[in-house]
């Protein structure tokens, strides 16, 4: 059914052409205002009807489905739960402090998990952050410390009685991660639940809950029949603890105090002492329609196995939510080809990199306990191109009222909305049509556009040392446009003095250390790599002690892409740098 | 019989309107029901035929729609009107029932509320079945499309359109070449109702082959190209193991033997014990287990039954360091592969199938493929031919000496498949050694008393390359001779530049003087029984093509060569192979062999070199002795096949038959010397018949390739005048008060040898029959034999296409034989023919009568192709196609 179709002027009429061909009715006059008004009213009860059958049998399937709880209930159908809220987490150094004569080495306290709280956040909007677990701290020298994980949220806790067929909670921000499900028996025994994860473990005595979403975005928790996991005992109390999420908002902050009973009942804030390591992030909201849908499916079509490329792309999507992109390639597609093995890289939402223990974690946590026992799983890093844009615009005075300025900082945010929307992912392609011709449609007063891309990358150098270095733009790049952005200084040799700034240029296939003589003339010393125009990889052999004007190890490289449109895949990511668009507006 | 479910949905409009409006405002009522039956009116299409009852005994149902005429006002209530809207309605029938029913063509055809479509079941035997349509409303009214609803969510019944929604919704990975045409080519019920098994088994062999038959109905197997890697720690090496007794088993070298407990082995050597005076020391090998001391031995029988006379009794067992490799694994010599970064590694499989998929790749990268993993696609074409053990092989002269060797089903594919060409010989091991019954080579002078484990090769005039060929002796034997056959071992590697074959295990003979030959016999490794021998694991039939440069599996030469026993007291008994079985390695003769003993040499030889194959002329009868008596004689002899005999006049002198001279040749060649009769008063008459068969030019031209059956001609379209190619003919008939009253041709079809059969496809009358005469190949004329009845419309009458098995009959001097139309993929210019018919003419010069119709074939337009049959169903390597 095609709303589109629905016409309320074709309808009418079709009903008055119907009732005209009946006898009874050939010689009325339907526009007169009585029969004309029973019409209108005829005609607006058939369209609204279609209008809301066409709405009802929309919500029935996952592709159409509009409404966040309609997309709940059908994903329950194919075993998936749509992600609620994440809340934030920040990462920081406690340490208590306690008067010398009173504390020895190794004497410890507890951190509890629920009740240590602390507060993070400016005066204006403060949020609730604990412990994501209990934190034994040991005392050294006269203090207690440790490096903590806080997640925000408040500890909300719901009791019921066993016997209930399910559990709803009556919150809309839950961190579903958070859930915490106990039994307490009435021999006041605790026994803890477990979310379901996976078949391969349950049984009739397996303490597992299931969580789904309910049509009313609030959860509802489930327990096993017997069969496929315990039923509780009658009579025992179901504890339900979880957090509330602040999501987004509480992202980004690192003012942190502590809010809590008294540590060991002695420990207020004013013994407290933080060092922020990481600020708060990773907080989201829910599940996007969009992703609750393509989700969905990829939960069914995974079956909570990692076997083909897209089905660790989807686990790791799901579980990893510091995630930003993640891309996933098969050994057999690696160049060189890699067999037996498996890609990832992830970029995440804070830094550039992953730690490598928290490489392991992913590995670990996600990954093993899912794919084919023969294939090992690598995580790599991800390689970032710089996208560097030198725009000259001009525009017509008379046909907007914005000066040089305002057009200036329009296109700046155009620019920043493309690079956050096209680029910046995995997977990522720079399509300079669209680029450009997003520019144009800020302003009709824009009347030139002349653009140019250069690509650039950031190579770590070890002073001093004779080394080969590999700068690849991943793609074609014209001949003659390989340079470095800032001087370098290199180790004395016969062919080049070390007080010489060092440029690089390339030709033919070969890259040249030239200097810059006195009257400007350019003078080569040596050749100091090699270039493949094809595939965009520049090897250098280089011994540089420093890049002039730079205390750190990174020398920077641009080359011009043969063609503008840029494509990356496997770990390479596209991005715009902030600093490296340059923008010259001409009024005219 | 007729079965009708009506569809009606009554809207009970009055019966909600109060009585007093129904009485004092009866125009309101009108205006309310029209306004309801404009909602129900809106024009619907037949979405689907849902089948409430399957009914029993269907045989050829035929379904039509008719529409009721719902008019209440007119007296027509309730009759039927037909409707002649072209729906076609497909019945699927199983075991009689009616499984379900199919809509086509149902787009364009709107049936407005007013009418009742019901669906009308037409079958001479079936009874029972009842249908309910489902008539989808592209703009009606809410309760009727709440009804619809399961026709688009279930995917048993729902239409083409809502299957593609819901494949991409659930199996994105779906090859989109698989629909065209707003239908889908496979059944996608079947994949959307196992698609959560097979992505809960995604990586697994079956899920590949499963996918491949619901797709593709066709099977598949994974290679693991990692199986067929070099790894050095593969060689399995034996040490050599022995048993000692009491008794002395020379004798029994080469013998199998068996314990009480079943345990077999085979001795291959007995030589006094060194150190245990009075023992013998008994060399085992491919033994199935140990022997203990104190078990008793037998010879090994047929049945696997210890039975019989105790040969000896183990008095113990010893080892010593030598032995041998099990099988050539890790050893270079192998035909093991080094392991390369592409094909042979441990992530790699090959999915084999006779089915070109290029366009599954998509759903091998998405759904199957597991990441780290590289695949590679072998298409398999798969030749599946006759077997013809009566098939005898006729001499043809060869018109244009470019022999070919073509597939009966299909020429270019099975050349290409092959990768022949026309020089092209198969080593064959038996063609070139075996066809002279000597060794073939002699080794002299074994010095006694040593290991010997490599034989030089005494031969001044050996030439490499022969030794090379014999690279394929694995499985010939080499025999000790002293006397009598004493030993025997297989050679398993020949060492070209040193002149040296090594054997699977070394001689240790005392004896002097010993000779030790080289035969191509065949050492079986079991005798299944009298009539069926398995092959060792050195198979000497394996043999070389230049496809792929791997070892052909097929083993098509055998059929067509015999068994012979060389040795024993048979010696000389020949049996005719008939059968060989792939999978257990197994040949099976014609019969069994009078006598079998377990020791014998066997030897398998080609028989095509007898002349009985080949056809001659019968060019004289010479008179070796006159006899005596005699006043008047005849000679006769039997006819050859196709042909009539020679007629012969006897010459009679002084009562002695002097000469038999041939007045009149045969019309037709011999293949054997015929059978003859002199009939005279006389007797003591000697004479020999001369049949002159073909030059060996031809055999070894035949023999260095395949087997002959028949021939192929490709006949110049041009040349014959007139198209050779069958068409269907088509016919129109026309109905009259319900009857059929006439029938006309509307195309004649061409190459109908046999009148074809009519029958009725569609149509909603029964009991119809048409028959045809045929002229020149085409329809010439129809006649109705029964009307029928209950035709309301034209019925659709077909006939049967042409046969193109038999379409053309062929006559080369005075014989006839049915020729076989093949496809071609030259179609247009060419038309392939096979000869077909026993006993096959000879091909010499071509009058073809087409339809009575004489045709001048131009000899030189004719090209002749000789074609293999193939014994037995067999699988080619093609090609290997990378698809990713």
């Amino acid at each position: 059914m095609k709303v589109s179709e629905l016409n309320f002027t074709e309808i009418k009429e079709n009903i008055k052409n119907y009732l005209a061909n009946n006898p009874d009715f050939t010689d009325y006059n339907f526009e007169g205002s009585g029969l004309s008004l029973l019409l209108d009213i005829l005609a607006y009860n058939t369209y609204y009807n279609m209008f809301y059958m066409n709405m009802a049998i929309n919500e029935n399937f996952l592709g159409t489905a509009i409404k966040r709880g309609s997309l709940a209930s059908i994903a329950k159908n194919f075993g998936y739960t749509p992600k609620g809220r994440t809340s934030a987490r920040i990462k920081i150094v406690i340490e208590i402090t306690e008067p010398v004569n009173s504390l020895q080495n190794g004497n410890k306290i507890i951190l509890d998990k629920r009740t240590a709280t602390f507060t993070v956040g400016s005066d204006n909007q403060q949020y609730t952050f604990t412990p994501v677990q209990s934190y034994t701290l040991e005392s050294k020298n006269g203090k207690y410390n440790a490096e903590i994980e806080l997640i925000e949220g408040v500890w909300v806790k719901q009791t019921y009685q066993a016997g209930l067929s399910k559990f709803i909670i009556p919150e809309f921000n839950i961190d579903l991660s958070t859930v915490e499900v106990y039994e307490i028996t009435q021999n006041n025994e605790v026994m803890p639940y477990t979310r379901f994860n996976n078949l391969k473990t349950l049984n009739a005595d397996s303490r597992i809950f299931y969580i789904f979403e309910t049509p009313f975005q609030t959860y509802e928790i489930l327990f096993g029949d017997g069969i496929l996991g315990k039923v509780p005992s009658p009579g025992s109390t179901i504890q339900i603890y979880y957090k509330t999420s602040a999501g987004e908002a509480a992202n980004g902050l690192s003012n942190i105090a502590y809010s809590g009973n008294l540590i060991d009942g002695r420990f207020g804030q004013q013994d407290i002492n933080y060092l922020t390591i990481v600020p708060s992030y990773g907080g989201s909201e829910p599940e996007p329609l969009d992703s609750i849908r393509k989700n969905t499916l990829n939960a069914y079509y995974a079956q909570e196995r990692a076997v083909t490329v897209n089905d660790y792309k989807y686990f790791l999507e799901k579980e990893y939510p510091l995630a930003q992109s993640v891309s996933v390639w098969g050994g057999q597609d690696n160049d060189p080809p890699i067999y037996g093995k498996v890609f990832i890289s992830i970029r995440p939402k804070k830094g550039f990199t992953l730690s490598v223990s928290e490489k392991q974690r992913i590995i670990n946590e996600i990954i093993k306990s899912r794919n084919v026992v023969t294939v090992i799983p690598e995580i790599v890093d991800p390689e970032y191109t710089f996208l560097v844009l030198d725009s000259t615009i001009k525009y017509d005075t008379r046909k907007t009222s914005m000066d040089a300025e305002q057009m200036k900082f329009s296109i700046l945010e155009t620019i920043e909305e493309f690079a956050n929307n096209e680029l910046g992912k995995f997977d990522t392609y720079f399509n300079y049509s669209k680029f450009i011709t997003q520019i144009n449609n800020i302003n009709p007063a824009i009347i030139g556009n002349n653009t140019f891309i250069l690509l650039k990358k950031y190579v770590t150098f070890i002073p001093n040392l004779t080394n080969t270095y590999k700068v690849n733009f991943k793609n074609e790049i014209k001949e003659r446009s390989f340079k470095n952005l800032v001087p370098l200084k290199m180790k004395t040799d016969t062919t080049i003095n070390s007080e010489l700034d060092i440029f690089l240029e390339d030709e033919r296939g070969y890259v040249y250390a030239y200097t810059v003589n006195n009257v400007g003339e350019k003078v080569r010393r040596k050749v100091v790599g090699t270039v493949n125009y094809n595939t965009g990889n520049v090897e250098l052999v280089m011994n540089v002690s420093s890049v002039v004007g730079r205390n750190d190890y990174t020398m920077s490289f641009i080359a011009e892409p043969k063609a503008f449109d840029v494509q990356m895949k496997y770990n390479d990511i596209l991005i715009i740098d902030p600093t490296d668009i340059s923008i010259r507006i001409v009024a005219q | 019989m007729a079965t009708e479910y009506k569809y009606k949905k009554d809207i009970f409009l009055e019966s909600q309107i109060p009585l007093y409006i129904r009485d004092n405002y009866p125009l309101f009522v009108s205006f309310v029901k029209n306004y309801y039956e404009f909602l129900s009116r809106s024009s619907n299409e037949i979405l689907a035929v849902k089948v409430l009852n399957k009914g029993k005994n269907y045989v050829n149902p035929f379904l039509s729609i008719k529409v009721i005429d719902t008019i209440v006002n007119s007296s027509t209530y309730g009759q039927y009107i037909t409707d002649s809207r072209p729906v076609n309605l497909i019945p699927v029938v199983k075991n009689g029932r009616i499984e379900k029913v199919l809509v086509k063509n149902s787009k364009n055809v709107k049936y407005s509320k007013e009418e009742r479509p019901v669906v009308v079941v037409s079958d001479s035997k079936g009874e029972g079945a009842e249908f309910e349509l489902v008539i989808f409303h592209d703009m009606g009214n809410v309760y009727d499309v709440v009804q619809d609803l399961s026709y688009i969510r279930d995917v048993d019944i729902q239409n083409e359109v809502f299957k593609k929604y819901v494949l991409e919704e659930l199996i994105p990975a779906f090859p989109s070449n698989l629909y065209s045409d707003g239908k889908y080519s496979v059944q996608v019920e079947k994949f959307v109702k196992f698609i959560r098994q097979i992505y809960n088994s995604k990586g697994i062999e079956a899920v590949f082959s499963f996918i491949y038959k619901i797709l593709y109905n066709t099977t598949v197997s994974i290679y693991y190209p990692k199986t067929d890697i070099l790894r050095v720690s593969d060689g399995i090496w034996i040490k050599n193991y022995y048993i000692v007794t009491e008794d002395n088993l020379t004798e029994k070298i080469g013998e199998k033997i068996v314990n009480q407990n079943g345990v077999t082995g085979i001795i291959m050597s007995c030589e006094p014990h060194p150190t245990l005076p009075g023992k013998w020391k008994v060399l085992i090998h491919e033994r199935t287990g140990n022997f203990s001391s104190g078990d008793d031995i037998y010879l090994f029988n047929f049945k696997f039954v210890n039975t019989g006379e105790i040969i000896a009794t183990v008095h113990s067992v010893e080892e010593d360091p030598y032995g041998y490799f099990k099988n050539d694994n890790g050893q270079l010599s192998s035909s093991k592969r080094i392991q390369d970064n592409y094909y042979y590694q441990e992530f790699s499989y090959e999915i084999q199938s006779e089915f070109n998929i290029k366009e599954f790749s998509q759903i091998l990268n998405e759904l199957l493929n597991p990441a780290g993993f590289k695949y590679f696609i072998k298409i398999i074409v798969d030749l599946e031919s006759q077997l013809d053990l009566d098939a005898k092989l006729y001499y043809l002269n060869i018109i244009y000496p470019d022999v070919e060797i073509v597939s009966g089903e299909d020429a270019m594919l099975y050349k290409r498949s092959l990768g022949m060409t026309l020089t092209d010989v198969y080593k064959n091991p038996f063609f070139d050694a075996t066809i002279d019954v000597t060794p073939i080579y002699d080794i002299f002078d074994v010095t006694p008393n040593t290991n010997i484990s490599e034989l030089e090769i005494y031969s001044t005039s050996l030439n490499n390359d022969l030794l090379l060929e014999a690279n394929t002796m694995y499985g010939y034997s080499v025999y000790l001779y002293k006397n009598s056959w004493s030993a025997r071992r297989t050679i398993v590697q020949t060492k070209v530049s040193e002149n040296k074959i090594v054997l699977d295990s070394p001689f240790n003979t005392t004896e002097t003087s010993v000779n030790v030959e080289v035969w191509p016999g065949y050492y079986f490794k079991n005798i299944v029984n009298s009539t069926t021998f398995e092959l060792s694991d050195y198979d000497p039939f394996s043999v070389k093509t230049n496809n792929n440069n791997q070892s052909d599996p097929e083993k098509r030469f055998l059929i067509g060569y015999s068994l012979y026993i060389l040795s024993g007291n048979v010696a000389g008994q020949r049996k005719k192979i008939v059968a060989y079985d792939g999978v257990n390695r197994r040949i099976v003769v014609e019969s069994a062999f009078t006598q079998l003993p377990v020791n014998c040499i066997y030897r398998i030889i080609n028989d095509l070199d007898g002349t009985e194959y080949f056809g001659g002329e019968l060019s004289a009868v010479n008179v070796i002795k006159g006899g005596s008596g005699f006043t008047s004689a005849t000679f006769v002899t039997d006819s050859p096949p196709g042909g009539s005999a020679p007629v012969f006049n006897v010459t009679i002198s002084g009562g002695s038959v002097t000469a038999i001279n041939i007045t009149t040749p045969a019309t037709a060649k011999y293949y054997t010397i015929p059978r003859a009769t002199l009939t005279g008063d006389g007797d003591g008459v000697v004479y020999e018949i001369v049949v002159d068969f073909p030059q060996n030019s031809h055999l070894s031209q035949f023999l260095s390739k395949n087997r002959f059956q028949g021939i192929y001609f490709e006949l110049q379209k041009d040349s014959l005048g007139k198209s050779l190619y069958f068409e269907n003919a088509r016919l129109r008939v026309y109905v009259q008060n319900n009857i059929i009253f006439s029938a006309i041709i509307e195309n004649a079809g061409k190459g109908y040898v046999f009148i074809p059969r009519i029958y009725q496809r569609v149509g909603d009358g029964t009991l119809g029959k048409i028959s045809a005469t045929i002229s020149s190949g085409q329809v010439s004329s129809l006649t109705v034999t029964g009307f029928g009845m209950d035709y309301n419309y034209e019925p659709e009458f077909v006939a049967e296409p042409p046969d193109p098995s038999i379409s053309m009959i062929f006559s080369d001097s005075g014989s006839t034989a049915f020729m076989k139309m093949c496809h071609s993929s030259e179609r247009d210019s060419y038309c392939t023919v096979l000869l077909d018919g026993s006993p096959r003419p000879e091909f010499s010069s071509a009058n073809v009568n087409y339809y009575g119709s004489a045709l001048n074939i131009n000899m030189n337009s004719v090209r002749t192709y000789f074609t293999g049959f193939f014994p037995i169903k067999h699988n080619y390597n093609a090609e290997i196609e990378v698809i990713r």
